[in-house]
């Protein structure tokens, strides 16, 4: 009798729980019917799906990418077999080298910028947060400090880098881009540091004040992406033409 | 008998109560789940997640087509891989900046007047203005802008590629961009940033003149700039 008694308070527990479960979630269907004056949830809840739809398709196409980029690379080495095409090969990796359209490796650094934490632009100067110009201030030291290579949050960077801000937002070839913005760059690694360690507008904008976070690691081996594992080259250069 | 329903109906109230508060939390939880972005944010991520799948998806359909050439020629002995071949070698040259190319453009001429020296900046900011506008080429004094382009100052000169321009002499920079936009909007859109440059500097300090030119011609990267040094890189697998 005591035993049933016990079943009979848990299986009024469970019941009551479901009960309460119910009435809760019939008071959440009627807030949201009463928020759709507010923030629409719904149409938040619809753009979050197809935001996940996209970023899976952008993986699957990314890894459609990476593998037809391996069985190019396999044909091509097949046709260096031939003695004709050897030396157009050769000038061909060098060229797809230079263009960035070869994934590469090497010594080199990464550098992250972000705004300054917590920026109000009521009392904050506009320099504490990070602008195109700013990035493309960076790229110039970079270069200038004998980079070879670069890529600006994971996108390779090539001798058409669009680089721009509308509004409050960097564009890379089009791309909205957030931050931190990180750098990668392979390169004399010591020179590098040497370049942006002693750069007067640098040092001026990482003061508290302005309040911009600056990192900069060392790294024994930097990959880049090929500029192709992002995007498609030849809309960037189809209106040149051969002299 | 009346304290054991008093019981049940305690229990019963405190379960709804746990109930509703659960529910409440998966609400909560639920919002949460959408990264406490605003529709706008999700809606801009969306509209960038579909410029690259198209990006990609057209890079695939063309390396595709292309890796089933390549083996339809190997099956078949030689045949056109060749022209293929370079025809791919050459376009990667031009996108490199290896090619002198031509075509509609602007020019842009900076004069600095008698004591002013040009500021690497005023260059930057016009090539960076070039580059954003979507210039397919650029040069600058006729040195071919390239990936690893620098533009500095160092004393009484500016250095582009590594080579030395007097800071006191003219500059000229020209770019080819798309012809449809020359008129309406890339030369407009210049002038107004040349009108900003000066009322920074005063306006006594250089002239900034932009024109269209029907025929721009950008040499190609000359072969003993930095750029070609590639001992630093190694080829990812």
């Amino acid at each position: 009798m005591n035993k049933f008694k016990k079943w009979q308070n848990g299986f009024l527990l469970i019941l009551a729980l479901i009960a309460g479960l119910s009435v809760g979630l019939l008071i959440k269907q009627a807030l949201t019917v009463h928020e759709t004056e507010g923030p629409d949830l719904a149409a938040l809840e619809t753009a979050s799906l197809d935001l996940s739809e996209e970023e899976a398709r952008y993986q699957i196409l990314k890894a459609q990418n990476e593998e037809l980029e391996n069985r190019k690379k396999v044909l091509l080495n097949r046709f260096g077999d031939n003695e004709d095409l050897a030396g157009v090969l050769d000038e061909f990796h060098e060229n797809a080298l230079l263009a960035g359209m070869s994934g590469v490796e090497g010594r080199g650094i990464i550098l992250s910028l972000d705004d300054k934490i917590n920026y109000d632009p009521l009392t904050d100067p506009i320099e504490s947060i990070i602008h195109d110009s700013t990035i493309n201030y960076v790229l110039n030291l970079l270069w200038a400090g004998g980079a070879r290579a670069v890529a600006f949050n994971g996108i390779r960077l090539t001798a058409v880098s669009e680089i721009s801000c509308v509004g409050p937002t960097i564009l890379c070839y089009g791309v909205r881009q957030m931050p931190p913005y990180v750098i990668e760059a392979i390169g004399p690694v010591e020179d590098l540091e040497a370049v942006l360690y002693t750069d007067s507008y640098l040092a001026h904008l990482t003061q508290n004040k302005i309040g911009v976070r600056l990192t900069v690691q060392k790294s024994e081996t930097v990959r880049l992406p090929s500029f192709s594992q992002t995007h498609d080259y030849l809309p960037y250069i189809n209106w040149l033409r051969e002299p | 008998m009346n304290k054991k329903w008093l019981q049940y109906a305690s229990i019963l109230v405190i379960c709804i109560l746990v109930g509703m508060v659960i529910a409440l939390l998966m609400k909560n939880i639920n919002a949460q789940s959408l990264g406490g972005k605003s529709l706008q944010e999700l809606q801009n991520s969306i509209i960038d997640y579909q410029k690259k799948n198209e990006e990609l998806n057209n890079r695939n359909t063309r390396l595709y087509e292309y890796l089933r050439e390549l083996e339809a020629e190997l099956a078949s002995g030689l045949g056109e891989s060749y022209i293929h071949i370079v025809e791919e070698k050459e376009q990667y040259a031009i996108f490199a900046g290896l090619r002198a190319v031509k075509n509609q453009g602007v020019v842009i001429t900076l004069t600095p007047h008698d004591g002013y020296q040009m500021q690497d900046a005023v260059l930057r900011q016009f090539v960076n203005e070039l580059s954003a506008l979507g210039a397919q080429a650029i040069s600058i004094n006729d040195e071919r802008k390239v990936a690893t382009t620098e533009i500095r100052t160092s004393l009484d000169n500016i250095l582009v590629n590594g080579v030395s321009y007097s800071r006191s002499a003219v500059f000229e920079i020209k770019a080819i961009v798309d012809p449809a936009k020359i008129d309406s909007y890339v030369v407009p859109y210049l002038l107004s940033v040349g009108d900003s440059i000066r009322k920074q500097l005063a306006d006594d300090a250089v002239t900034i003149s932009v024109r269209k030119d029907e025929n721009v011609t950008i040499p190609a990267l000359n072969e003993d700039r930095i750029a070609y040094q590639m001992e630093l890189l190694t080829p990812a697998e």
